[in-house]
């Protein structure tokens, strides 16, 4: 477990020195959260629904940073499987699959810590209201960091699914737009038709986003309950197809001979 | 000059096809995931205008003409002179070099060295979005294509010109990548909740204005002026790209990496 410890320290240090990349990353947060902000306050103003851009902007936050957290783990592992690297990792005495994860759990963590306080620094300043109890945000965040975590999983069984597709940047692409709607990432699930959102209950999506981050304008001890054990559900799903394609993948290259 | 360059241009493409075929079942299967990417987009902004009307005076058609346009633009971009998006690597690792040996132009070479064969998902997506909108007709679609070259060479000219300043500055790939996104962001806005100094940053700084606001007014109503001002802000970004690439070519130092391209 250690050794697990000292890659994700190694690869959070790293994150750190590269202070223009996180700069970067909150330049892109920040477009995000004014142009949206915008967008949601033409349509209070058109639908006299004042206050709208004030809830929106703070669940659109937590959204972003689900997404712009998330490293790009499943190009990775692509390269390992295509180049054949992975092949090197396998007589060493680490996982290569934990390896990789760990290592990509080190820029998420800095990165999510990083634009969620400037994040929500910046919203606070734009609208001047929190639609939410102080003191529940501590707890909410840690749900958006569990959510994260989780993504990445996600993101690691995408990159093994270059096991049999040639190229995954598609798929990838493919399942962050999917996070915009099934997740309402970007708009919330209440203004999409019922027939959608009972379709969307039953991707990871839902939980993921959708009721990880309304958590922020609807807190109550029963959502968070719901949100948790829905993701503890996807994430042994996802954690079994890891499983599965890494036990394939490590026969490949065996008969391979690397 | 020009014919060799159009030749050796077709060329290349030509080599790119063959490359993306190697395994056709993954061109096609990765080019339908594209169509799917850009319709769940569409989608996204079909929901919001069921539920409000219109945002400003703009409607889903006006949604529709603006995702048509950044398909169509996005598309000419990524298929033919994705390599732009290698400079920063490029010029950070000293790989540069190989395109400066060429006799062609540096900038040619290096532009129509990449391509992604997916994007093609992109060109059917905008020529549907076209169709769907109440504003297909014929010579609408004439004026539609005449706008996609026109996005093309805002967006080169932009990305252009953001990556040039790896010339000065190391370690920016992520930064630029961030920069084309946020261009991407505003493209994607309908142009009228844009108001007051945004609407400045909307034609300077993040110059996506002039690809949504302008071609949206010349499809309700064509004015030369407002095209006069089209041409001034994409051909003036265009070639602002091309000035600070070849500025920045004068101070770069060879990383001694040479090779045949």
């Amino acid at each position: 477990m250690m050794k697990y410890l000292s890659i994700f320290l190694v690869s959070a240090k790293h994150s750190v020195a590269n202070k223009v990349g996180l700069c970067g990353n909150f330049f892109l947060l920040a477009i995000i959260l004014y142009a949206y902000n915008q967008l949601w306050n033409v349509i209070s103003a058109d639908s006299n629904q004042s206050g709208l851009n004030q809830i929106f902007i703070w669940y659109l936050l937590m959204g972003e940073i689900i997404i712009l957290s998330s490293t790009k783990v499943e190009r990775v592992i692509e390269d390992d499987i295509k180049s054949g690297t992975m092949a090197y990792y396998l007589n060493k005495p680490v996982s290569f699959y934990f390896m990789r994860y760990s290592e990509s759990l080190g820029p998420l963590t800095i990165t999510f810590l990083f634009l969620a306080f400037w994040g929500s620094l910046f919203v606070w300043l734009i609208t001047s209201k929190i639609p939410f109890i102080w003191y529940h945000f501590p707890i909410i965040l840690l749900n958006i960091y569990i959510s994260c975590v989780i993504y990445t999983l996600l993101y690691t069984a995408v990159g093994f699914l270059a096991l049999w597709l040639k190229e995954i940047r598609s798929l990838a692409m493919a399942v962050e737009r999917f996070a915009f709607i099934f997740g309402g990432a970007i708009f919330p699930l209440t203004i999409y038709p019922e027939w959608f959102v009972n379709i969307a209950k039953f991707t990871p999506f839902y939980s993921l986003y959708y009721l990880s981050i309304k958590l922020i304008y609807d807190f109550s001890w029963y959502n968070l309950a719901v949100a948790l054990g829905l993701n503890f559900m996807w994430t042994s799903i996802i954690a079994g197809f890891v499983y599965l394609a890494y036990r394939k993948l490590s026969k490949k290259v065996e008969v391979n001979g690397g | 000059m020009v014919a060799n360059t159009l030749k050796l241009f077709l060329e290349i493409q030509k080599k790119h096809f063959k490359t993306a075929f190697i395994s056709k079942s993954d061109a096609f299967i990765n080019t339908l995931l594209m169509i799917i990417n850009n319709m769940s987009f569409a989608f996204m902004w079909w929901v919001l205008f069921q539920n409000r009307q219109s945002v400003n005076g703009w409607t889903f058609d006006e949604m529709l003409i603006l995702f048509s346009i950044t398909c169509n633009a996005f598309a000419i971009y990524a298929l033919f002179f994705r390599g732009i998006d290698n400079i920063y690597r490029y010029i950070d690792s000293g790989s540069l070099d190989n395109f400066l040996v060429s006799p062609r132009s540096p900038l040619f070479m290096l532009s129509t060295s990449h391509s992604t064969f997916v994007n093609w998902g992109d060109f059917m997506c905008g020529f549907l979005a076209f169709y769907l909108s109440s504003y297909a007709s014929l010579p609408n679609l004439f004026l539609i294509i005449i706008f996609s070259i026109y996005g093309f060479l805002l967006l080169f000219g932009f990305q252009l010109s953001i990556a040039s300043v790896a010339f000065k500055t190391p370690n920016l790939e992520r930064l630029g990548h961030n920069f084309l996104i946020a261009f991407l962001i505003f493209w994607h806005q309908p142009a009228s909740i844009f108001v007051g100094w945004l609407k400045v940053i909307f034609f300077t700084a993040i110059p996506a204005g002039f690809m949504t606001l302008l071609p949206v007014e010349m499809l309700r109503e064509f004015s030369w002026l407002t095209f006069l001002y089209m041409n001034i802000g994409c051909l003036g970004f265009f070639f602002l790209g091309i000035w600070l690439f070849n500025r920045g070519l004068k101070n770069y130092s060879s990383g001694n990496r040479f090779g045949v391209r």
